[in-house]
């Protein structure tokens, strides 16, 4: 890993955002996620099919 | 905004630099986190591509069009976007994980390699400068990002 990843990194997680810290732990992680983390995941998967970003818009004229 | 786009694409950058690291994770455990990081790297995009619309349309439309293949359609019939290949690909990896025969492995391999292929196609737009310069830290992270394990 590159310093400059490890600083950003850094940055994002001492900005204290718990989101930020969760996805952390959930992608670093050795282990199979647990039953709470899958449905945390699955949970993103509802979400994106909500987000304003997700949905398709049309081209610019 | 762009505050919210770099802590967007935090976690993106986190998982790369975990799988270029190559850590000693079971296979479920690798597919989960790659399913888990593909999904964040397309929210990042088709945010990252929302929020700069109109320079990224000037600069190259295919970015919006790569965009909209992720995005939702109203449309049962419609080829599958960025969230059903998602599903799709975290199915795989549930049944592999449930019942590990070699032919559920091979589909789950299957589903993230073209979920690979999404994100090598959107990273493809991080190549010219022009794209890259509307937020460097996104560009780096979409250079960089390799989620099959």
């Amino acid at each position: 890993m590159d310093p400059a990843t490890i600083l950003l990194i850094l940055k994002g997680l001492l900005s204290g955002i718990p989101l930020i810290a969760k996805e952390y732990e959930l992608l670093t992680k050795k282990d199979e996620y647990t039953d709470a983390e899958r449905a945390e995941v699955e949970a993103l998967f509802a979400r994106y099919k909500l987000s304003p970003s997700w949905q398709e818009e049309p081209d610019p004229t | 905004m762009k505050q919210t786009l770099r802590i967007s694409i935090l976690p993106l950058l986190i998982a790369l630099a975990v799988f270029q690291q190559g850590c000693a994770t079971t296979i479920v455990g690798k597919g989960q986190q790659s399913v888990h990081a593909a999904a964040v790297s397309f929210d990042g995009f088709v945010t990252f591509e929302k929020n700069n619309r109109a320079a990224l349309w000037a600069i190259n439309p295919g970015v919006k069009h790569a965009a909209d293949k992720l995005r939702r359609r109203d449309c049962e019939t419609c080829d599958p976007n960025g969230v059903k290949w998602l599903e799709s690909s975290w199915h795989l990896v549930e049944v592999y994980r449930t019942n590990r025969t070699p032919e559920n492995k091979a589909n789950m391999e299957t589903a993230l390699a073209v979920i690979q292929d999404l994100i090598d196609e959107i990273s493809n737009y991080f190549l010219d400068p022009h794209v890259a310069a509307l937020d460097p830290m996104t560009a780096v992270t979409y250079k960089k990002t390799k989620i099959v394990p």
